[in-house]
């Protein structure tokens, strides 16, 4: 008989075969992670890659080397590893993409973005790798402000306002990054071999309750000396939370989906482009904080 | 036609100048095409065109897994194709362990560019931001890659460029594509001709009156007056202009002798089949 662990993530609870010793434990589960067979194809899919399918409810992604993985409504995620795949290898990509699509059934947007609490609220920082997004977030952690999420960032609504929820309390950060920040990475354990990225945990500094969205910045790449922040406003506020999201073809109520984006929006957005080649994340802290007026 | 047309080359050998031809031919509208808003469809070594199309974060791959990916990605992306797609390339030509080709091989061609090495080297070293002693040496590094670190997360996916004579050879040699070769130096001196033929090669249906607009549309004069202008967004931030000279023969005014002699002795077979070097091993531009 396989164990079966519990946890604590974005706000619901999971049992899982496998172990996420990163998450926090739990006595209930709503969302259950076994391993099994995963289904072939799905059908009357809406998008469709030989990596990926997906339709609402649904999602199935194959990880050549690693493993197959089925998201199903919110409820059940199965795992079918490929022979010789580590429990380690495992857990990175179910704790990203698949996780998002679970995310995305169960009504919450899923946003490609780390969220740190600055003065109580929550900020989120959007941005396509390799933005700055977790160098960032491990900047702000050093400084004291708590993390919320970092890759995956779920929102959801209480109380008639869009909060995010606390997500996987790890940074994934590179060696350049932990080193310029003087951490020692020998006390460090690799999210995968062969690549010189850490998992950093922040259960010290780890937000345990949802915490109400108050900004949003997109973070940019630009070939520019100077750091540049234009506010986003209107229509383009909505494009850029869906431009960011994962799977949003996941979500079966299209109408909540909308009420979720739509409240939002509400939050202050702001597009912030730098170069990372002459811009430290300290540098890009202090501006954002200033931005911010923190 | 659809499927991927390949723009090939190494580094600073004149593939944004195709580029920003192959925008203003294709163009719809009546405008000319800004340089930073050019018609073609991105680069080969796109982080972001491999996640969306994979659904899997690169970032938590290895080179090499990533490199398993390319060619299906981009034979997928080429069987989907709806128009054909231009994607600019600056990897040499290389094979996967199992003996596949890194680039997508599937519905597509290539258009190969390629340069004088003595001027590559001069404008590799202001694009790389390097004295022109580490260009030369760069061009000659037979392991040289770039966004190849594992230490942090590069913008791009890692190329590998190899030396300039094997990147030139190794695109030579592949025999799984259609190649259209194509120099630097005829497209400066003989442009009529020489993008007519790069244009029946890949088979777009334009008449001359087209192709003479474009190529006026986009003269290097006119690309550094965007730039000046307007900014390019593809520009290092640390190089202080992308358009630079464009002139063939400028190697004169830059390299010393040594320099000029390192670069030939370094790839003089290459220099020599190409017309670079005449029968006394001499420069020709």
């Amino acid at each position: 008989m396989i164990a079966k662990h519990k946890y604590t993530v974005f706000g619901f609870n999971i049992e899982s075969e496998l172990e996420l010793p990163m998450l926090k434990t739990s006595i209930t589960a709503e969302v259950s992670i076994v391993y099994g067979k995963v289904p072939e194809h799905i059908e009357a899919f809406l998008e469709k890659t030989p990596w990926f399918e997906l339709a609402p409810g649904k999602f199935l992604l194959r990880v050549d080397g690693i493993a197959k993985y089925y998201a199903e409504y919110g409820k059940l995620i199965v795992i079918e590893p490929h022979e010789g795949a580590s429990e380690n290898d495992i857990r990175v990509f179910l704790l990203d993409k698949v996780l998002a699509a679970l995310l995305q059934q169960r009504g919450y947007l899923a946003l490609h973005a780390s969220a740190t609490v600055i003065s109580g609220k929550a900020v989120a920082f959007l941005g396509s790798s390799p933005s700055g997004k977790t160098a960032l977030a491990l900047e702000l952690y050093d400084r004291g402000y708590k993390l919320l999420a970092d890759e995956v960032c779920a929102i959801g609504i209480r109380n008639d306002k869009a909060v995010v929820f606390p997500g996987v309390p790890q940074l994934n950060a590179w060696k350049d990054t932990l080193v310029a920040t003087g951490k020692d990475v020998s006390c460090l354990q690799p999210v995968r071999q062969g690549l010189e990225k850490y998992a950093f945990y922040i259960l010290d500094k780890y937000c345990e309750k949802p915490v109400e969205l108050s900004a949003v910045v997109l973070l940019m790449g630009h070939n520019k000396g100077l750091i540049q922040a234009d506010a986003v406003k209107g229509g383009k506020k909505l494009e850029r939370l869906i431009n960011n999201s994962f799977y949003s073809g996941a979500t079966a109520d299209k109408k909540e989906q909308f009420k979720l984006l739509s409240t939002a929006t509400s939050a202050r957005f702001m597009q912030v482009a730098y170069s990372n080649r002459v811009c430290s994340p300290k540098e890009l802290a202090e501006f954002l904080l200033g931005e911010l007026s923190v | 036609m659809n499927g991927i047309v390949w723009l090939a080359s190494y580094p600073k050998s004149g593939n944004t100048w195709f580029r920003a031809f192959i925008s203003n031919l294709i163009n719809d509208a009546d405008e000319e095409i800004s340089i930073n808003k050019m018609k073609t469809d991105g680069i080969f070594s796109s982080r972001r065109t491999l996640d969306r199309i994979t659904g899997i974060e690169s970032s938590n791959l290895t080179a090499d897994e990533i490199d398993k990916l390319r060619p299906a990605v981009y034979n997928y992306l080429a069987k989907t194709a709806e128009r054909p797609l231009f994607i600019k390339v600056h990897d040499a030509y290389t094979y996967l362990e199992n003996g596949t080709p890194l680039l997508g091989t599937v519905q597509a061609k290539a258009v190969y560019i390629l340069r004088n090495p003595l001027d590559v080297a001069v404008s590799l070293a202001n694009h790389y931001s390097v004295d022109i002693d580490e260009a030369i040496r760069i061009m000659g590094d037979e392991s040289y890659a770039v966004c190849n670190s594992i230490k942090r997360l590069p913008d791009q996916l890692r190329q590998k460029q190899l030396s300039w004579s094997s990147h030139v050879e190794r695109w030579a040699n592949a025999s799984e594509l259609p190649i259209y070769f194509m120099r630097f130096e005829d497209m400066k001196f003989d442009p009529i001709k020489t993008f007519s033929g790069a244009i029946r090669f890949i088979g777009l249906d334009c008449t001359d009156g087209q192709i003479r607009q474009a190529v006026e549309a986009s003269s290097f004069e006119k690309l550094k007056a965007e730039e000046e202008q307007e900014g390019f967004s593809e520009r290092p931030v640390k190089t202080a202009a992308f358009f630079r000279s464009g002139k063939a023969g400028d190697w004169k005014n830059h390299l010393s002798d040594e320099q000029r002699d390192r670069i030939i002795m370094d790839h003089k077979t290459v220099m020599r089949k190409y017309g670079y070097l005449d029968s006394d091993g001499h420069p020709v531009y």
